[in-house]
């Protein structure tokens, strides 16, 4: 690399491309719910919700029949319904990372992609709720997992990491649908103003709760935004080593260790991230957003893909490790099980789309190609699945005596309810980018060359 | 809505003007000055003079009445309401109760402290009805224009503002008319608490009614109808129509005992009590009668039921001078065997806890009419061992 373009690597880059007023930003933002959608948008609806009802005819048919319909069985109980709450989960990490933890650290890039991230994760949450719920087998009595007093005089068991994890998903599931409202708020204002439809301005002047924009709220909005910020970073990390300890806390050999929490969170990190790019990929382009949501970000995200890809890389070496150095027969043996037992396909799919691939991230060439990033992020969300199913079906299915080993396959009903959930993620995702403002444009003009005061320039 | 002027706008083109439009007129409206923006515009509070913003003591308020009553909560239901061992902890765990103490500071904090306290109690809103939201500007303001407002009472105080703000540099102005006041009346602060009270009962209320329906829905209710074979019950299964399957013809019990007598008279003739009367087996004996005869014969064993009248069989006295004279055995084989109305017991308790409740029925028989030497010597135990073990006398 010559000496400018290193130059060039480290300079602040522009937020967004070229010259953009701050009418033209909302003109962009705003043109998808002011216009009919195109053909492929509702070719991708009618796609998407149809998953999502076969999801929901499916889940419907397993509480008529009872969860026997899935593939787990004894010695492996927990199957696809697990790894996919925490698959699920993990994605939502991304958005809460980007709207939270880089806010924190100023990082401005964010602002085109945080309402895009948050949005899904609450989505993804969404998605991930509903696998405890139906794992239960009777989803009518799922407030039992709350403390309320009951005739049964019994409370839940406060002790327990699945009690936690109650209250760890709940709150992170409120938490960020607040975040989320309150950014939407500025902007529900603009929609509320530019909208001609007696409908629309009903709603957005309901929800927008007659913001006006005044000096004194934004004070104290923004103040209030930074301790959600702040209060969501601590929040995020605290959900996926709650959802570690589900494992960890147990006695299971290949569960029970203290790398899980840090090593869930770079995970969830990384798949989300990941996400976020091949949801990204295609939302900037369809909906012309590509000057806003520029290449630049897309890069800095794969850096990030990069990164945290490396730590689950560390990780998944030092499980290794100290299975070997901590000396535990049991636990050596399952980690022998897992790169050559009968899942072995699934611990090398899993390192291969982890580990490797998104090594090429390292070169600028492929973390700048759409058609790379693409590609590679799928291969992370493909992986980051198989990590989580890796997880929990290599430490069931042998169980401590080998009579009662045994092999999960999953059923028919497992794979619709999760392709289900695809149906829903990505249906609410449409949705949202017909009705909802997909960028944070208060957040965005904020940002913009000129318009703080005293930075000169851009003067008409 | 009163049609007095209320606002005047100022609109600006970009944030540097609006920072030099409030310079301008500071000095003259103070107080008086609020920019309207369509994001916000850093140190413009400076210029505007606002106060820094308290909502950080709210949260910090809702943030520790979270961690209180979380730790509270479970320290209680864990130390005083539900003592259970869970994995050998101790009952005030304080380690394990760290996640949910932090998810729920964090959910106070966030909701009720940062939004619920930021947008309602500090920022007033929502608030529908404020002029501002009907002018001409609103929609500039929030896309791309600043406007610097100045309160104003009367029309000749718009007219001054008016110039003011245009001297400042703004091309535009707007006069909004109206009144920001959301109401009035007592009831107003107490609207929205109203309506959470309301909305609670109506919920309260359909959650109620739902539960009572809920149990016959035919998915909920599908545990109850299982094809299994229940005890007591018809079942069209089997061709009697029973549930529950007679015994094969010929079937011996392996506890079953071999019985020489036939009748309670012969049995008296054939069978001693294997059993010494000590203090043990009396206390057996008095268990086993209490379990199983009391509800019939009474306390005492004067045959006065604890059973309703539904029960129409008559329980012997078991005071009457010939059971006081029948030998053990006699018991013992009504106790196996039973009599007439009586069902027997033999299958349903051991042998030696049926000779064990004999004697505490010899024991019984003795008391209810003891001689004073009987008396004497019971209070002379009951002197010694002031804690008198049950069945002794
Ligand atoms: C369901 C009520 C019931 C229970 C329980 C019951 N009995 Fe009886 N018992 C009766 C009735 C009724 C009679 C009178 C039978 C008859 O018609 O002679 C009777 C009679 C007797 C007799 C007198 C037999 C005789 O030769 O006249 C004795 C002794 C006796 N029971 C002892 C017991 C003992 C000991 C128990 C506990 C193991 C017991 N019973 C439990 C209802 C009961």
């Amino acid at each position: 690399m010559s000496h400018e373009a290193v130059l060039a690597e480290i300079r602040p880059k522009p937020l967004v491309v070229g010259e953009v007023s701050l009418g033209a930003v909302d003109d962009a933002v705003y043109a998808p719910m002011e216009s009919k959608p195109p053909m492929v948008w509702w070719v991708a609806l009618a796609f998407t919700s149809a998953l999502m009802l076969l999801g929901f005819a499916l889940i419907g048919y397993t509480f008529y029949e009872g969860i026997g319909v899935w593939g787990n069985n004894d010695p492996v109980f927990w199957g696809w319904d697990i790894t996919n709450f925490v698959f699920w989960v993990g994605i939502g990490h991304a958005g809460t990372l980007i709207s939270a933890v880089l806010f924190l650290f100023r990082q401005r890039w964010r602002n085109a992609i945080a309402r895009l991230a948050e949005a899904m994760t609450i989505f993804a949450v969404m998605c991930a709720a509903i696998y405890p719920a139906i794992h239960v087998g009777r989803p009518w009595f799922a407030f039992w997992l709350f403390p309320y007093p009951n005739q049964r005089g019994m409370w839940i068991n406060f002790n327990s990491p699945l009690a936690w994890d109650v209250f760890a998903v709940s709150t992170y599931f409120t938490v960020s649908l607040f975040f989320w409202y309150v950014g939407l708020i500025p902007d529900l204002a603009s929609a509320r103003d530019r909208a001609t439809g007696k409908v629309q301005k009903a709603v957005f002047g309901a929800l927008s709760l007659g913001w006006r924009g005044a000096a004194r709220h934004w004070t104290h909005y923004e103040k209030a935004y930074m301790i959600l910020a702040g209060l969501a970073t601590p929040l995020v990390l605290s959900v996926h080593s709650i959802v570690s300890f589900d494992f960890a806390t147990s006695v299971i050999p290949g569960w029970h260790t203290t790398i899980f929490p840090p090593y869930f969170v770079a995970g969830a990190v990384f798949s989300g991230f990941a996400m976020v790019v091949t949801v990204l990929v295609f939302v900037r382009k369809i909906m012309r957003l590509d000057h806003l949501i520029t290449l630049d970000h897309m890069e800095v995200m794969n850096k990030v893909i990069l990164t945290t890809g490396s730590i689950v890389g560390y990780a998944y070496g030092m499980e290794f490790f100290i299975a070997w150095y901590g000396g535990v027969p049991a636990e050596h043996y399952v980690f022998m099980n897992r790169a050559t037992g009968p899942y072995a396909w699934a611990y090398w799919t899993m390192v291969s789309c982890n580990v490797i691939f998104p090594q090429l991230f390292w070169f600028r060439k492929i973390r700048r190609s759409i058609v790379a990033m693409f590609i590679i992020s799928i291969f992370v969300n493909i992986g980051m699945w198989f990590e989580r199913f890796v997880i929990i079906a290599t430490s069931l299915h042998r169980d401590y005596l080998p009579s009662a080993w045994g092999y999960f396959r999953p059923t028919l009903v497992d794979m619709g309810i999760f392709a289900g959930t695809f149906g829903l993620f990505f249906t609410m995702i449409l949705l949202f980018s017909r009705t909802l403002p997909v960028i944070a444009t208060a957040e965005l003009k904020a940002v913009l060359p000129g318009a703080q005061p005293g930075h000169g320039g851009h003067h008409e | 809505m009163s049609d007095r002027p209320f606002l005047v706008l100022g609109l600006f083109q970009d944030a540097d003007k609006l920072v030099h439009g409030i310079r301008a007129l500071k000095s003259t409206y103070g107080d008086k000055l609020e920019a309207y923006t369509p994001y916000p515009i850093h140190g413009i509070e400076k210029e505007l003079g606002i106060p820094k913003s308290h909502v950080g003591k709210i949260v910090l308020a809702l943030g520790l009445s979270g961690l209180t009553l979380a730790l509270g909560f479970q320290s209680w239901v864990f130390t005083t309401d539900y003592q259970i061992q869970f994995g050998g902890k101790p009952y005030f765990s304080w380690a394990s109760f760290v996640p949910i103490v932090f998810e729920v500071t964090v959910l106070l904090a966030c909701i009720v402290g940062a939004v619920f306290g930021m947008l309602v109690l500090v920022n007033k809103l929502p608030h529908y009805s404020h002029p501002i939201l009907s002018s001409r500007s609103m929609p500039k303001i929030t896309r791309d224009r600043f406007a610097l407002a100045v309160s104003v009472d009367t029309a000749e105080d718009a007219a001054r503002a008016e110039a003011a703000l245009r001297q400042a540099g703004a091309p535009e102005t707007e006069v909004v008319h109206g009144t920001d006041e959301i109401g009035s009346g007592p009831l107003l602060p107490l609207k929205p608490v109203l309506a959470t009270v309301i909305i609670c009962v109506l919920a309260g209320l359909g959650t109620w009614h739902l539960q009572r329906l809920w149990n016959k829905l035919p998915l909920i209710s599908i545990m109850d109808e299982q094809t299994k074979v229940l005890p007591f019950r018809a079942n069209a299964f089997y061709p009697d129509g029973q549930s529950m399957r007679p015994l094969v013809p010929g079937t011996v019990s392996r506890s079953a005992e071999y019985a020489a007598w036939t009748t309670p008279e012969e049995a008296g003739q054939m069978l001693v009590n294997p059993l010494s009367a000590d203090s043990l087996t009396l206390a057996k004996g008095r268990r086993g009668y209490e379990t199983h005869c009391l509800v019939c014969h009474g306390q005492l064993g004067d045959g006065t039921k604890l059973l309703s009248d539904k029960y129409t069989g008559a329980p012997a006295n078991l005071h009457q001078a010939r059971l006081k004279e029948a030998p053990d055995g006699h018991l013992f084989a009504v106790v196996t065997a039973g009599k007439n109305t009586m069902a027997g017991y033999g299958k349903d308790i051991p042998a030696a806890d049926r000779w064990a409740i004999v004697h505490y029925v010899r024991v019984l028989q003795r008391a209810l009419d003891a001689s004073d030497a009987d008396v004497q010597a019971a209070q002379a135990v009951a002197a010694a061992a002031p804690v008198a073990q049950g069945g002794s006398h």
